[in-house]
């Protein structure tokens, strides 16, 4: 084993490994469709961010002015109850970011660190790890989220607990699979001889390598928990009321689908629209870096 | 073959085991008291004990625990407090709309996906492909309950041509009810089918042993629906318990939608009256099926794939 | 002339800037004959291979050339044609006998379609001859054999069934690329030794693609030397062995580890470096960068095979000795 390493052992390392490097290497040359995505998901954001600040009160009411379609004094018109519905929209499309990306990127590194140690490891640890994660990815979603807030009663409490819980199977089943394969790559194995802790191994060397693959998923799971939110939503056990979510706003409008179709039929363009740009980031950063 | 399957078997008893030991727990965290939040502040106390005694609510939690499993294995799905009856009977009378919403919806989604993704497959980027990929992007964000409403939106309000809800059983009953929420439901599936027959369609295509079909001679057709999809079709069953458990939080949703009184909609009745049994009732089969779909389709694929047919 | 081979190129990539793997090829094979072509891997012999019938697919394409098949044109023929062509005219094999063979699918349920596809017999009468073709391939116990599946098999038997499969229709061209590549040296023998045999029983002309050139000067009467996707040398095979006259063909010899005493004065010039990568066409000879001899002339030489009409010719005009000392070659026939 000796021979492997001809040249000064720091050397070796850094090259052979070139941590983190890996995942913005290709940054350099992004692709066409990732831009767009970029776009569209970054104006949305925007949007998001900023749109409740220029545009009217969300949660003003003007009986006077109720159902009225989209015009210029508003943009997406107006609900049952006079609500501005651009603001309402883009206030609920803040909130739920927020929860998406809180109940995402919890998931991903707890997922990510059982998976990789797991599969490093070994043994009983990891069969323990793989058993738990299999039976995790076995639950139907929806139905254990809706069973959690069943108990927590309707309201963010139940998605943001019920969600990770199932969650982090996936991105460990990931994880995993990955680091069972990289265990054996020759830069692990000289980390190793080179005497470094099997937690910096992992943490250090192991992982980053290993996130580009979880990223890659997690824009398939932002999508994925931002329709369940909606879902649960629109059931009437997300978010509450008077609090704006794009799933309640639709269920809010279902009533007036034919007089006021712009009420459920916008907030969904909204969803559409994020889906198409996370799709995109999540399809372009896929084709550039993995097989498929 | 048969050690293969018994081992399959055991672990997906291990999960069922494990799913009503969670929903078990699940319902034994709730604070407060489950009868009483089932029957309502208005009923006397005095009934409610009756009750919490009758349902054995305060003997020690193992032994709930070992009466609960006991009761499981009789079939016996325990009460509906909210609704007075047993958990078996109002399944019963709700299932069936279910099945054949989401049997309905597999088949669309499997009569639309399956072409979708030979086209894509055997041109890879020419028109038919980008178009697919187009498509399914679009789909992808669709969250199911809106598709559901522009369905019935255009379809039900504006062309008139389907009812936008209720249920009506008989075949024109069904056929005429369950359309719309079916073809939903096929359409969401038809991107988790068509990407991965389509991935799978191409690998194959491009192996060594379709080109050598090809040299000798084989109609292009026979090579891809017979050399090609037998091998293509194996590695897409191993997202069967996905399909089936986006299918069932599939139903749950368009049951809203569309107003079909099915198990989904009994799930959220179940959850607002804070009917406990039958929540935890439907977690389980919930539960349950998704891992007899991911066993059906291990199984599968050991039959079809004579490769694994044999090793094991 | 079974088969003429003119001009062919096949390339890569955008059109308006292509990358070529075959350039210029040509070559005929006449009844009965075996030629062989050899190279290292990239050099463009198992495209050329493939394109005789057109089994040329994205991302490749043909860009120039004819092949024309007892005076039929390939590349202008319908699907149809295409299609009973390749079934009863050519066979081909293949270098890796377990990827060729569908996995699904019994061994003889393969044979059979294909021997329904070309004579239009029914099941039963298909079976029976796809059992006798088992037998003469040399597979034992040839009826449980074709209801077993291809994992089942040995390579040695695969590579069997395979060319029964690539035989069925009784072609009178055999296209072999790479048979014996996959498997251990005795079964090659014994691969090798049941490709001469039902090519004598057949009348077949074979087309034997390698870059083991001890498995060409076994089996081939003529010899193709590829290099970059260009031929470098041409001529029978006891010529090129004995008398290689391009670099680069010594080079591939010289790398040919011998167990007999070799005579090492004459083998000294070993290949060095890597063959060239995917990329575009460039003036000059293709193996300048790796040739021992290279001078500056090289580059403006025409990569043709000179001189016409010699049986044994070459692409490089320079006449190198193992001394190194060059001398420009006139027209001459070098035996």
């Amino acid at each position: 084993m000796t021979n492997r390493f001809p040249i000064a052992e720091g050397e070796l390392i850094t090259q052979a490994m070139p941590k983190g490097q890996a995942m913005f290497t290709r940054l350099r040359k992004i692709p066409l469709s990732v831009r767009i995505g970029i776009c569209i998901v970054g104006g949305l954001v925007l949007c998001a961010i900023f749109a409740p600040l220029i545009s009217a009160d969300p949660y003003q009411l003007n009986f006077a002015n109720t159902l009225s379609p989209p015009s210029l004094a508003h943009l997406f018109g107006t609900d049952e109850n006079g609500r501005d519905l651009f603001a309402r929209i883009f206030l609920g499309l803040r909130l739920d970011l927020l929860v998406v990306a809180f109940v995402t990127y919890v998931s991903l590194p707890l997922g990510l660190v059982l998976g990789a140690a797991g599969a490093y490891f070994g043994g009983k640890f990891d069969m323990i790890v793989a058993r738990m994660t299999d039976i995790a990815i076995s639950f139907p979603f929806i139905v254990l989220v809706i069973a959690i807030v069943a108990i927590t009663g309707p309201g963010l409490k139940g998605i943001m607990i019920g969600v990770p819980v199932v969650s982090w199977a996936l991105y460990a089943r990931l994880a995993r699979s990955e680091m069972l394969i990289m265990r054996e790559l020759s830069f692990m194995e000289a980390a190793v001889v080179l005497g470094f802790t099997k937690r910096r191994i992992i943490f250090h060397h192991g992982i980053p390598n290993l996130m580009r693959n979880c990223f890659v998923y997690s824009t398939i799971d932002v999508m994925g928990n931002f329709l369940l939110l909606a879902g649960l939503s629109y059931l009437g056990i997300g978010v509450q009321p008077p609090a704006p979510e794009l799933g309640a706003i639709i269920a809010e409008g279902q009533p007036y689908l034919l007089q006021a179709w712009w009420i459920s039929t916008l907030p969904g363009l909204v969803i559409v629209l994020f889906g198409l740009g996370i799709g995109l980031i999540g399809e372009g950063l896929s084709d550039s870096e993995l097989v498929a | 073959m048969l050690r293969y399957v018994s081992r399959r078997l055991l672990f997906c008893v291990f999960v069922v085991w494990a799913l009503a030991t969670v929903t078990f727990i699940l319902v034994h965290l709730i604070p407060g008291d489950p009868v009483r939040l089932a029957l309502g502040p208005r009923v006397s106390q005095h009934i409610v004990n009756t009750e919490r005694g009758r349902l054995g609510l305060d003997n020690p939690l193992l032994t709930q625990y070992v009466s609960y499993l006991n009761m499981l294995l009789h079939g016996n799905l325990g009460t509906s407090l909210a609704l007075g009856s047993s958990v078996t009977y109002i399944l019963g009378q709700r299932v069936m709309p279910s099945l054949l919403l989401i049997s309905y919806g597999l088949l669309i989604a499997v009569l639309i996906g399956v072409p979708l993704a030979i086209v894509s497959a055997v041109r890879p980027n020419g028109r038919a492909d980008h178009g697919t990929r187009l498509f399914t992007t679009f789909v992808f964000g669709m969250p199911t309950f809106w598709l559901g409403l522009m369905i019935a939106l255009l379809f039900g309000l504006k062309l008139n041509w389907f009812p936008v809800s209720g249920y009506v059983s008989g075949v024109t009953g069904l056929f005429r009810t369950l359309t719309l929420p079916a073809l939903t439901l096929g359409l969401s599936l038809v991107v988790l089918v068509t990407r991965s027959l389509r991935f799978n369609l191409i690998q194959v295509l491009n192996s060594e042993y379709i080109e050598a079909a090809r040299s000798r001679g084989i109609a292009e057709r026979r090579i891809v629906f017979i050399h090609a999809m037998r091998n293509a079709v194996m590695p897409t069953f191993t997202i069967l318990s996905a399909v089936i458990g986006f299918l069932i939080g599939g139903t749950v949703i368009l049951e809203q939608v569309f107003q079909i009184p099915g198990v989904g909609s009994l799930l959220l009745q179940a959850v607002l009256n804070r009917d406990y049994s039958l929540v935890e009732a439907i977690t389980l089969i919930a539960g349950t099926l998704v891992v007899a779909a991911s066993l059906l389709a291990d199984i599968l694929q050991a039959v079809l794939d004579p490769r694994v047919r044999l090793s094991r | 002339m079974l088969l003429t081979v003119e001009h062919l190129g096949i390339e890569f990539g955008p059109t308006n800037s292509p990358l070529v793997a075959v350039h210029d090829v040509g070559f005929s094979i006449d009844s009965g004959e075996v030629l062989g072509l050899v190279g290292e891997s990239g050099s463009g012999k198992s495209l050329t291979s493939r394109a005789i019938t057109k089994l040329i697919g994205s991302p490749a394409r043909i860009a120039a050339g004819s092949v024309t098949f007892e005076g039929r044109d390939v590349f202008k023929m319908s699907p149809k044609e295409l299609r009973s062509f390749r079934a009863s005219n050519v066979g081909m094999i293949f270098q890796d006998p377990f990827t060729s063979l569908n996995p699904v699918f019994r061994v003889g349920a393969q044979l059979s379609e294909t021997l329904r596809l070309n004579k239009g017999i029914d099941r039963k009468q298909a079976r029976q001859r796809a059992i006798r073709m088992l037998e003469r391939v040399g597979i034992p116990r040839p009826e449980q054999h074709y209801l077993s599946y291809p994992h089942e098999l040995s390579g040695g038997m695969r590579q069997r069934v395979m060319i029964a499969l690539a035989t069925a229709g009784e072609p009178t061209l055999l296209v072999a690329d790479e048979p014996t590549t996959a498997l251990d040296v005795l079964t090659q023998k014994e691969i090798l030794l049941l490709l001469s045999e039902m090519r004598r029983e057949l009348g077949m002309s074979i087309l034997l693609v390698s870059h083991d050139f001890g498995v060409i000067a076994q089996m081939c009467d003529r010899v193709l030397v590829m290099y970059g996707g260009r031929i470098v040398e041409s001529g029978p095979v006891d010529s090129i062995y004995h008398h290689p006259r391009h670099p680069y063909t010594r080079g591939l010899l010289a790398s040919v580890p011998e167990l007999e005493s070799a005579n090492v004065f004459r083998r000294r010039a070993a290949l060095l470096g890597q063959p060239p990568e995917l990329g575009i066409l460039r003036p000059g000879c293709v193996f300048m960068s790796r040739c021992p001899h290279a001078q500056s002339e090289c580059h403006s030489v025409s990569m043709e095979l000179e001189p016409a009409g010699a049986i044994h010719t070459s692409a490089c005009p320079f006449e190198t000795t193992e001394l190194g000392t060059r001398v420009i070659l006139a027209e001459a026939e070098v035996e």
